[in-house]
C-alpha cells in the first residue's frame, strides 16, 4: 500500500527512452487503423478517392445520421446486443459451475476432460459450423427461434473459454474459505453463491468481456443460422451491405458503430475488475 | 464423559510417487488414541508434517479417517459433515471472507443460523468490543492489520458459541510481541467461555503456556500426552525430551557400570557417580549394568561448580572447556564441544545467570543435580523411570 503514495519519479535516460519509443510505436500500431476507420466514416464523398487526403476536405457525420435513422441497422444492433448479453449469461451460468467442479475435484485425468472441453476450438469455425447448422436444422430444433439458436451456438463457442478462465480463477481461491464456511454451517450452494462467486467476480468479469466480444463479433455461425432471417446481427448486417458495394464511408460508419458497444461494455466491466480486490482474506 | 475421543485413528493419503509413478500410501496419522475432556484446553505440538493439522481436520470433519473412530460428545462422528458438528475453527491463514466487512465476517455463522437481527447485532457488537475491534466493524479485512485479522477470525469462530473450538496455528503469522499478548488473551477467553479448545502449534512455548494438557506429536503418533510439567520434568522418551525445552536437552551416550557396588554413568566425556539417586531409580539403572544408555540433562540444570557450594557431591562434577558464550540478557548460554564423535549433538549447552563470570576457552568445572538428570534406554529411546 505504501508504494501507492511514494511515486517513483525518474528522469528519462537512454533505457527509458527506448521503452518509451517501443510503447508509443505499439500504441500507434493499435490506434492508427481505428483513426483511419474513423476518418473514413466522417469523410465526404470527394475525400474517398485518390488522392486521398490526410483529413477529409469537409468532414461531416451524415453517414451516422443515415445509419442511425435506418430501422434495419437499429434492429440489427439491438439484436446483436441481445444475443451477446444472453450468451454471456448462459455461458457463465453453465460454464462457471463446471469450472468450479473441475477446480475442486481432484480426480486423475482431469486434463483429458479439459482437452475435450476445448476440442470444439481445434477446428476452424467454417468446419465446426457444419455440424452445428446440421443439428439445428433437425425437425425438432428447427422450431426454435433463430435468436435462441444463435445464442446456443455462441454459448457453445464461448464455453471452452469460460470454463478455462473460470477454472483458473477458482483455483486461486483458497479452499480454506469454503471449509470455513462449511464449519460455520453454510451449505455448499450457499457458499458457492455467497463466498466463491463474489470473490471470483473479477475473473468472471474478464471471462464475461471475452464472451461478449466473441458473440458480438461472431460472423460465421450467425451468418449460416440467420440465412433466411430478416433480422440479423451487426456483423451479418455489415456483410450484407458489403455485398452491394456501397461507399467506403458508409461501411466505415457501420464498423465504428460495431466497436462502440464493445468499448462501453469493456469499461463497465473493468470497473468491476478494479473493485474486486481479493487481498486480505489471509495474511 | 469425554467431549472428544479419538480411537485407533488412522489417516492414509494416497499420493503418486514422483520417481516410480506408482501410488504410494502415506500414513499421516498412525493409530492414534486421545481422550479430551469437556472444557479442556489441549495443545497439539510437533514439527511440520507430523500430522497435527490432520488431527484437527479429522475432528472438524473436513477429512474422513481411513480407519478408527472419532467420538464427539459420545456420538460416533466419523463421517458427519462439519455442518453437523458443533465446532468452530480458526485457520492458520485466518480464511476471512475478503469481500465482507469485519462485522459481516463475524456475523456469517449467525446469519446461517438465522439468528434474529436484533440478537445478532447485539452479539456482534459484544464480540467486537471484547476483541477491541469496535472501530474496525465496517472495514474490509484487507484494511486491517494482521493481529486484527487474527482476532476477527477468533471472533467469527466464537460467535456461534461452539462447544469445541479448533485452532490451527492461529498465531504463527504474528510478530513475537503480539503473539505473547494473544496467548494471554486466549487463556482469558478459555477461562470465560469454558469451551473445549484444541490448539495446534509448532511453538513449544505456546503449547506449554496455553494447554491444560499438551500432546507431543511425531510422525503421526502421539509421543506423550500430559500436563506441561509432566512433559517437561518427566519426558517419556528422547524425542519428547529433546523437543521440549530451549536450548534443547543435552544428550550424552554412555553406559552404566557397577564398580564395587557403586553405580556410575560412564562416557568418553564424563563419569558420573549415581549413588545419590533415589533407591528405586538406582535399582532400575542397575538393571542396565554394562548396557548402553543415553543421559539427558537440561542446560538449566547444570551449574558452575563454584556457585553451588553446597549439596553437590564430588562425583557429580565434570570439567569442560567453554567454546563460545551466547549472552541472553539476564541469562547466558555456554556452549562446549563434546569430543566423542558418536553423540547426537556435539554441542553441550549450559544456561547460567549472566552475572556468573566465565570466559571463552576457559576450562571450568560444572556440577549437576542428579534429581534432574534423565536416563534413556539406548535401544528403544524410552525413559528409564
Amino acid at each position: 500500500m505504501k508504494n501507492l503514495f511514494t511515486k517513483n519519479v525518474r528522469s528519462i535516460n537512454g533505457t527509458n527512452f527506448l521503452w518509451l519509443v517501443s510503447l508509443v510505436s505499439v500504441l500507434l500500431i493499435i490506434i492508427i487503423p481505428l483513426i483511419v476507420l474513423f476518418k473514413f466514416s466522417i469523410s465526404d464523398n470527394s475525400s474517398l478517392f485518390p488522392p486521398v487526403p490526410l483529413w477529409p476536405h469537409n468532414p461531416d457525420f451524415s453517414q451516422y445520421k443515415e445509419l442511425l435513422g435506418s430501422k434495419d441497422f437499429i434492429m440489427a444492433a439491438f439484436y446483436s446486443l441481445e444475443i451477446a448479453l444472453l450468451t454471456v449469461l448462459l455461458s457463465l451460468i453453465t460454464g462457471a459451475p463446471v469450472a468450479y467442479v473441475l477446480s475442486r475435484l481432484k480426480i486423475p485425468g482431469i486434463s483429458i476432460i479439459i482437452f475435450f472441453i476445448l476440442a470444439i476450438r481445434f477446428f476452424p469455425g467454417i468446419c465446426s459450423v457444419i455440424p452445428v447448422v446440421e443439428f439445428f436444422s433437425n425437425p425438432i430444433f428447427n422450431l426454435l427461434p433463430v435468436l435462441i439458436k444463435v445464442v446456443l451456438a455462441h454459448t457453445l463457442l464461448s464455453l471452452p473459454y469460460v470454463i478455462f478462465m473460470c477454472q483458473g480463477v477458482f483455483d486461486a481461491i483458497p479452499v480454506e474459505l469454503e471449509e470455513q464456511a462449511l464449519i460455520l454451517k453454510a451449505r455448499r450452494f450457499y457458499t458457492f453463491i455467497h463466498v466463491v462467486i463474489p470473490i471470483a467476480r473479477t475473473g468472471i468479469a474478464a471471462a464475461a468481456i471475452y464472451v461478449f466480444l466473441l458473440s458480438w463479433n461472431e460472423f460465421i455461425f450467425s451468418y449460416f443460422l440467420m440465412f433466411q432471417s430478416t433480422t440479423v446481427t451487426l456483423p451479418v448486417y455489415l456483410f450484407k451491405k458489403i455485398v452491394w458495394t456501397p461507399q467506403l464511408n458508409y461501411l466505415a460508419a457501420i464498423s465504428v458503430c460495431l466497436s462502440v458497444p464493445v468499448i462501453l461494455f469493456t469499461f463497465i466491466i473493468q470497473k468491476q475488475i478494479i473493485m474486486g480486490a481479493t487481498e486480505g482474506s489471509s495474511k | 464423559m469425554p467431549e472428544v475421543k479419538l480411537e485407533n485413528l488412522v489417516k492414509v493419503y494416497k499420493e503418486i510417487d514422483k520417481d516410480t509413478g506408482k501410488i504410494r500410501h502415506n500414513a499421516v496419522i498412525d493409530n492414534l488414541d486421545m481422550d479430551i475432556n469437556d472444557g479442556e484446553f489441549i495443545t497439539l505440538v510437533g514439527e511440520s508434517g507430523c500430522g497435527k493439522s490432520t488431527v484437527l481436520r479429522l475432528i472438524a470433519g473436513l477429512d474422513e479417517p481411513t480407519s478408527g473412530n472419532i467420538y464427539i460428545d459420545g456420538k460416533l462422528s466419523n463421517s458427519l459433515s462439519p455442518k453437523d458438528r458443533d465446532i468452530g475453527m480458526v485457520f492458520q491463514s485466518y480464511a476471512l471472507f475478503p469481500h465482507m466487512t469485519v462485522e459481516a465476517n463475524i456475523g456469517f455463522g449467525l446469519k446461517i443460523k438465522r439468528v434474529p437481527d436484533k440478537e445478532k447485532k447485539e452479539k456482534i457488537s459484544r464480540i467486537l468490543s471484547g476483541l477491541r475491534l469496535e472501530n474496525e466493524a465496517v472495514k474490509m479485512p484487507s484494511m486491517i492489520s494482521g493481529g486484527q485479522r487474527q482476532r476477527v477470525a477468533v471472533g467469527r469462530a466464537m460467535a456461534t458459541e461452539p462447544d469445541i473450538l479448533l485452532m490451527d496455528e492461529p498465531l504463527s503469522n504474528l510478530d513475537a510481541r503480539l503473539r505473547s499478548d494473544m496467548r494471554t488473551e486466549f487463556k482469558h477467553l478459555h477461562k470465560d467461555q469454558q469451551n473445549t479448545i484444541i490448539y495446534v502449534t509448532h511453538d513449544q512455548v505456546e503449547a506449554m503456556t496455553l494447554g491444560d494438557r499438551m500432546a507431543i506429536m511425531n510422525k503421526g503418533i502421539i509421543e506423550q500426552f500430559g500436563t506441561s510439567d509432566e512433559i517437561y520434568f518427566h519426558p517419556a522418551n528422547i524425542f519428547v525430551a529433546g523437543f521440549i525445552g530451549e536450548p534443547r536437552m543435552n544428550f550424552i551416550s554412555g553406559e552404566i557400570i557397577n564398580e564395587k557396588g557403586v553405580v556410575y554413568f560412564s562416557s568418553a566425556n564424563l563419569k558420573l557417580g549415581l549413588s545419590d539417586l533415589p533407591e528405586k531409580k538406582l535399582a532400575q539403572l542397575n538393571d542396565f549394568n554394562k548396557k548402553k544408555v543415553i543421559m539427558g540433562v537440561r542446560p538449566q540444570d547444570i551449574y558452575l561448580y563454584d556457585h553451588r557450594k553446597v549439596s553437590l557431591f564430588r562425583q557429580n562434577r565434570f570439567k569442560m572447556k567453554i567454546d563460545v558464550i551466547l549472552p541472553l540478557g539476564p541469562r547466558k548460554i555456554i556452549v562446549s564441544r563434546l569430543d566423542s564423535p558418536d553423540e547426537v549433538d556435539m554441542n553441550f549447552h549450559v544456561e547460567l545467570d549472566n552475572d556468573i563470570i566465565c570466559r571463552e576457552d576457559e576450562l571450568v568445572e560444572f556440577g549437576m543435580d542428579l534429581n534432574y538428570v534423565h536416563f534413556f534406554d539406548f535401544e528403544d529411546k524410552k525413559a528409564i523411570v
